[in-house]
């Protein structure tokens, strides 16, 4: 079957997950996207597409036990033993509230928890193997590396940093001033897609093999804590030491992305699925210098001790292109979470989450520029960012369906 | 090229009081050269379109102060103009097709000039003489100067003051866009003033407001033309101009801010590397443009007669060519041990002795700001004041080494001050070099006049200018150098312009009349005794102690 198959190719690949975990990673944005959205949808559908292979093998072999000349009979020219059981149908729902608890070196002015924040989610099945998702859901962290160490600080129309701003706001260091700068931040995305089930057959496999297609369109948003409007308008510049320093939403983007998911293992307390997803932005902004396709892959992999709790391991290589970055960020990042259903409608996760990107050089905040003196003075200087660096742990409780367990 | 500390501690050093030596108005030269014959150049030459792109030099700002208009006077003293005194006004004029009477009218007349003319009472804080005669000096504006006259220093830092401090506000012919205080990198990648007030901003320590206010207040005076350009900066401005002919001298303010700020200021470009790449830059965007393009090195700021040595000269006839503190501290009766006291005290002394140029043996100094801080305090209380207070006075308390750079330079830091400077102008030698322009070497004139070396060409014609009144050498106030003893007097300018022209006509092949250096001294160039006079900061005197 399927799953016995499959079980060689598991040990590999999670020998690959692990080794991602190892490696620094990231939990900022666009890898939440396939955590929370899209990953679960197809999964779910895959796993019950499989579960239903499954009885209808287990009932196919009863009946060829209890009659050998029906065993004969060739499979292909059997009528199904049941329904096919995939996505779910008719409407599904959850929703629930989060916050979250920073980790790592984020000086002691980032310590506490974050700002709380709801996901909602609903679906709309309209066979075994069409589904429409709506959902939305937020995500809290507070970035490595933003309020401690010491910032170079120019001034327009020079060359090299005029002084130092100490992030830790001790003392200041040259010309530019301490600062704790509160970067508690909090995304909001909304994800709209649309998934299809597909399977493949093959006289080669044991049978048919289901992948899910989903194309997707995601929009984003947030909030900066030392935003003044309370959103994620905040100065920034790039380019140093003669960019611009603009004033622009640094966590809104749009993207769009065709997610294809294919399982690699199935078994009765066990399964996992590999996802790529070809993505784009749907527009430039900021210090976006091009938009060629993306190639996000991601794993998962989850282990199902009873019927009421689930644990899963999912390793990512994502992409991030937010208006800071002039080429997307290439993501390592890593979701360990569990979640348990304590009723029937409700449910309780928990999900550490850590990562950063692997060619945005330092983390944090590489500088910090001035295009005038008045700017130092009223804290209205742009950050130059590198890479977002963040661990944290998120703590979820909810009502509905929970994407990580069978339907 | 300027130093802001220096009004505000001028401001204060008003040697009204202290005796006053040589005086009277100045006499005709002993030697002017003769006037060359005028061959003008054809209208279809280089010299057609000539633009200025640099910093104070450029600008022709001396003594502290930024004027263009004539009759200025500041409570009954004189102001004189400086602009059209510089060396780029010199050479526009002689590169004119016109005779010097009209071209130096032209260049006053705020409906031709090629200059961004400046209203009385002049920006900055000009240093004038305080009685008619050579000393004491003074400065123009008392009190605050940001508020001075209404505010008019203030009214430079804003786009809709041009009216109010330019004399030609709506001019369509400023050529000359040096902007004080601007340094190599600022010259392609500053579009607007740092900051839009001179008065000192709350939380943001002085340093930071200082080695801006230069550039942020001269910055719309004299780009207030140019302010709806798209992508402005002074390079493209010049450029904006398809000039036919480009100067270039940057890199002093490099210098001079980290020298000012004692070290603390290094935003400026740091080493040949970064000098280089700018000033490539600045001349790629002109070629581009269609110019020919000169450019010019810097003379050795530690030789200027800002920095007055601690140590004693041998012959007190060095005094005119270089400057010590004895120098003056004798002239007003005070000892050596009083030199050799502050020199202890402030880890100036070399009693190895010192080369002021050597990175390895270099010289301690007072400034001019700290040497003038000395000599009013101990004139009035017999007492020292601390060089390392803001505000240098008999006991008050100042952290050791805050006055470093405005008050004094131990030999520790000249020795680096030096070697930035070294660096900036291997970086102009290299831009000349790779972007095959001619490079005017004004270091080598200020080298010569520093080596009081009769043999040396630059030497023996400035001080064959008046030798009768002992000018012209290098010895602060000894007719090289303005007041403020970093920008060139009228003769000066004039020794610069003419190796301006040289260069210029021996890269290019133009016929450029020289300049009559002399004649530039003695206010003689032109007939119009309004606009050419002698040159206020190299009257006949000899400050040397006898």
């Amino acid at each position: 079957m399927l799953g016995r198959r499959l079980r060689w190719v598991a040990a590999a690949l999670t020998a690959v997950s692990f080794a991602a975990i190892a490696s620094p990673a990231f939990a900022d944005g666009t890898p939440d996207v396939y955590e929370q959205s899209i990953i679960p949808g197809a999964n779910t559908a895959i796993k019950n597409f499989l579960n239903s292979q499954k009885k209808q093998e287990v009932t196919r072999r009863q009946a060829t036990s209890v009659s050998p000349s029906v065993a004969q009979a060739p499979p292909v020219a059997q009528e199904p033993l049941g329904p096919v059981v995939a996505l779910p149908q008719g409407l599904t729902w959850t929703a629930d509230i989060s916050s979250a608890y920073p980790w790592g070196n984020i000086g002691t002015y980032g310590k506490g928890w974050l700002m709380g924040g709801y996901d909602l989610a609903a679906g709309y099945g309209f066979n075994w193997s069409t589904r429409l998702v709506a959902s939305m859901f937020q995500l809290q962290h507070y970035p490595y590396g933003f309020n401690s160490g010491l910032a170079p600080v120019y001034l327009a129309g020079f060359q090299n940093p005029v002084g130092c701003a100490d992030l830790s706001n001790g003392p200041a260091c040259g010309p530019g001033t301490g600062r704790n700068i509160n970067v508690r931040t909090k995304d909001t995305f909304g994800v709209f897609m649309l998934e299809k089930l597909f399977t493949i057959k093959s006289d080669k496999l044991p049978g048919p093999v289901p992948i899910v297609i989903s194309p997707t369109y995601v929009t984003r948003g947030g909030q900066i804590g030392f935003s003044p409007n309370n959103n994620d308008v905040v100065p920034i510049t790039y380019n140093l030491p003669d960019g611009p320093v603009e004033t622009i939403p640094v966590r809104t983007a749009q993207y769009y992305a065709v997610a294809i998911t294919l399982p690699f293992l199935k078994t009765p307390k066990m399964f996992g699925t590999f996802t790529v997803a070809p993505q784009w932005l749907v527009h430039t902004a900021g210090a976006n210098s091009g938009n060629s396709m993306q190639f996000p892959q991601v794993l998962y992999l989850e282990y199902t001790p009873t019927k009421m709790t689930t644990l899963f391991v999912e390793p990512q290589s994502a992409r991030d292109y937010l208006p800071t970055d002039p080429y997307p960020e290439h993501l390592f990042a890593y979701f360990l979470g569990v979640q348990h259903r304590i009723t029937k409608y409700a449910f309780v996760s928990a999900v550490l989450n850590s990562g950063n990107p692997t060619n945005l050089g330092p983390d944090g905040i590489l500088g910090i520029k001035c295009l005038t003196v008045q700017q130092a003075v009223n804290n209205a200087c742009g950050l130059a960012v590198g890479g977002l660096k963040a661990t944290q742990i998120q703590l979820q409780l909810g009502v509905g369906s929970p994407t990580y367990f069978p339907l | 090229m300027k130093i802001s500390q220096f009004r505000s501690t001028l401001a204060i050093a008003a040697l009204a009081a202290l005796a006053a030596c040589g005086g009277g108005g100045a006499s005709a030269p002993s030697f002017v050269p003769p006037d060359q014959p005028h061959q003008r150049p054809g209208p279809d030459s280089i010299l057609s379109s000539i633009v200025g792109v640099g910093d104070s030099l450029t600008a022709g700002y001396q003594s502290n102060g930024f004027l263009g208009a004539t009759g200025v006077n500041a409570g009954g003293l004189p102001v004189p103009p400086n602009q059209e005194n510089g060396w780029w006004s010199l050479l526009y004029e002689q590169a004119s097709s016109k005779s010097i009477d009209t071209a130096v009218t032209q260049m006053y007349d705020p409906s031709t000039s090629p200059l961004p003319l400046i209203k009385g009472p002049g920006l900055n804080n000009q240093i004038i003489n305080a009685n008619n005669g050579f000393f004491p000096i003074t400065q123009a504006k008392t009190g605050d100067v940001c508020t001075d006259n209404n505010g008019f220093n203030n009214a430079g830092y804003h786009l809709k003051g041009l009216t109010r401090v330019r004399m030609n506000p709506t001019s369509a012919n400023v050529r000359n866009l040096g902007i004080p205080g601007l340094t190599l990198h600022e010259a392609n990648v500053l579009h607007a003033p740092q900051t839009d007030t001179c008065n000192e901003l709350p939380g943001i320590p002085g340093l930071l407001n200082m080695v801006v206010a230069d550039e942020a207040g001269t910055f719309w005076p004299v780009l207030g033309n140019y302010a709806k350009m798209r992508d402005l900066t002074d390079v493209n401005a010049a450029a904006n101009r398809h000039p036919t002919l480009a100067t270039v001298w940057l890199g002093a303010n490099d210098v001079l801010k980290y020298m000012g700020s004692g070290g603390r200021f290094v935003g400026g470009d740091r080493n040949a590397a970064q000098a280089e790449g700018d000033l490539r830059q600045s001349i790629g965007t002109l070629q581009h443009a269609g110019a020919k393009v000169v450019v010019a090195n810097l003379p050795d700021i530690l030789e200027a007669g800002y920095f007055e040595r601690v140590t004693i000269p041998k012959n007190l006839t060095e005094c005119r060519i270089r400057s010590y503190v004895s120098c003056l501290f004798s002239f007003y009766g005070f000892p050596d041990s009083l030199v050799k006291s502050i020199a202890a005290k402030y880890h100036l002394a070399t009693p190895g002795g010192c080369t002021p140029t050597s990175l390895t043996t270099p010289c301690g100094y007072l400034t001019i700001p700290g040497t003038i801080a000395v000599i009013q305090s101990f004139a009035y209380t017999g007492k020292v004041p601390n060089l390392d207070c803001n505000v240098p006075a008999p006991g008050c308390k100042g952290a050791p080494g805050n006055g470093l750079g405005q008050n004094y330079i131990t030999p520790e830091f000249a020795g680096k001050v030096q070697g930035l400077e070294n660096g900036i102008n291997a970086g102009i030698d290299q831009a000349a070099s790779a972007q095959h322009v001619p490079l005017v070497d004004v270091h080598a004139i200020f080298k010569g006049l520093a080596s009081g070396k009769p043999s040396n060409p630059y030497y023996k014609l400035a001080a064959s200018i008046n030798p009768k009144d002992h000018c012209c050498t290098l010895g602060y106030l000894f007719g090289i150098t303005s007041f403020d003893g970093l920008h060139p007097s009228n003769t000066g300018y004039a020794l610069i312009a003419l190796e301006f022209i040289d260069a210029i006509n021996k890269a290019y092949g133009t016929h450029i009349p020289q300049v009559d250096v002399g004649a530039a001294y003695a206010g003689t160039r032109c007939s119009n005794t309004q606009y050419c006079f002698p040159d206020p900061y190299a009257p006949p005197n000899d400050l040397t102690p006898r």
